[in-house]
């Protein structure tokens, strides 16, 4: 029988692997509002208010971790910079604006999977105004297809379910692009291997998502990936 | 009997076999939405305890199955937790704890991942 703790593993080294949208490595200048650039646009990029982006590259600190987008057009992105951290079991998020800083080449600002994350069993506490993204890891069925039982061909399916939440009020762009993202880094037919087993995503019942629920200060979109994994039956003498 | 007789008979139990399949199919999708169900591991809906909690019961009870025609049905539930109780979240996004010790989430998610499951258990039963 296959491991659940290596599948749920090789499921989420996946969906950490998100790339969402990026500007490459290209010139980028700061302001206190946020990020500038003279070529290129962060419309056609992907990016979209409420998104949380990692920048990086830039020559005044204050300008390089994560932030969340309040603003997009062309040539400009207006952010609000944060930075979680945690001290004797309470955490706090401490925001700060960035600052001016010339435009230099070699600096990229990207979106991939929320820098916070609820894994399974362990204790979280989002912050307000700041996505986060909760898995939950669901072990189904487990049946023997061949004879002789001792050696036979076993199948499991279960679910892996990623649910994103972001930010509300500033429309369904953000969430429908990043899970999109996620959805398509889970395609029909992915094989993730870990210890040696491989968990495979579903194509005869794919990953799929639904309606965004609308919450208290926040929305929520759920993302559904049915997956299965093949192991060797072996009966314990 | 004529060859063409033959056929008639055949195709009228393949009809009549292809309708209880369907039927049955919706029926144990409904049981394993609401009770659960061994062939999709659907755990069913929760369910408290009725002496402390007299709507402990309504989530599961308020799921019902309609057919809209021959070859279409519905299952469905007008109660407006139930994506809450299905997707494990609450309204205001803090962690979803479940009370009961009976069923739990995502049993319409492994229910319909596991509907061929539930098709071919039905087949066997019916062609045995």
């Amino acid at each position: 029988m296959i491991d659940n703790d290596l599948a749920l593993l090789s499921l989420r080294n996946r969906a950490l692997a998100l790339s969402v949208c990026t500007t490459g490595a290209v010139s980028l200048a700061a302001t206190a509002a946020g990020f500038t650039r003279a070529a290129g646009s962060f419309i056609t990029d992907g990016f979209r208010v409420g998104m949380e982006f990692l920048s990086a590259g830039f020559g005044n600190s204050l300008n390089n971790g994560t932030g969340v987008i309040t603003s997009v057009t062309a040539g400009e992105l207006d952010v609000s910079m944060f930075v979680v951290s945690s001290s004797g079991g309470v955490q706090s998020v401490a925001r700060h604006a960035t600052v001016t800083d010339a435009a230099a080449s070699g600096r990229t600002i990207s979106v991939g999977l929320p820098s916070m994350r609820a894994w399974e069993l362990i204790e979280f506490t989002p912050a307000a105004g700041i996505p986060y993204v909760e898995e939950e890891y669901v072990a189904a069925t487990n049946q023997l297809y061949t004879a002789p039982a001792n050696g036979g061909h076993l199948e499991e399916t279960g679910l892996y379910i990623l649910k994103w939440y972001g930010v509300s009020g500033v429309g369904s762009s953000a969430l429908r692009k990043s899970v999109d993202a996620l959805k398509a880094l889970f395609a029909p037919g992915t094989n993730m291997s870990s210890g040696g087993q491989t968990v495979t995503v579903r194509g005869d019942f794919a990953p799929y998502t639904g309606q965004i629920l609308p919450l208290v200060g926040k929305a929520v979109l759920v993302l559904t990936i049915p997956w299965r994994a093949f192991s060797t039956n072996a009966i314990a003498a | 009997m004529t060859f063409s007789q033959d056929l008639l008979r055949f195709s009228d139990k393949v009809n009549a076999r292809t309708q209880e399949a369907f039927v049955g199919t919706c029926q144990t999708a409904l049981t394993s939405i609401k009770e659960g169900s061994a062939i999709t591991g659907s755990p069913g809906q929760p369910v408290g305890d009725p002496a402390t909690d007299p709507d402990s019961e309504n989530l599961r009870e308020s799921w019902t199955l309609e057919f809209t025609d021959a070859n279409h049905a519905l299952i469905s539930t007008n109660v407006l937790y139930a994506p809450h109780n299905e997707y494990g979240i609450t309204e205001d996004g803090r962690p979803y704890v479940q009370r009961s010790a009976v069923g739990g989430r995502h049993s319409v998610a492994l229910t319909r991942a596991g509907l061929q499951r539930l098709v071919d258990t039905e087949a066997a039963r019916l062609n045995p």
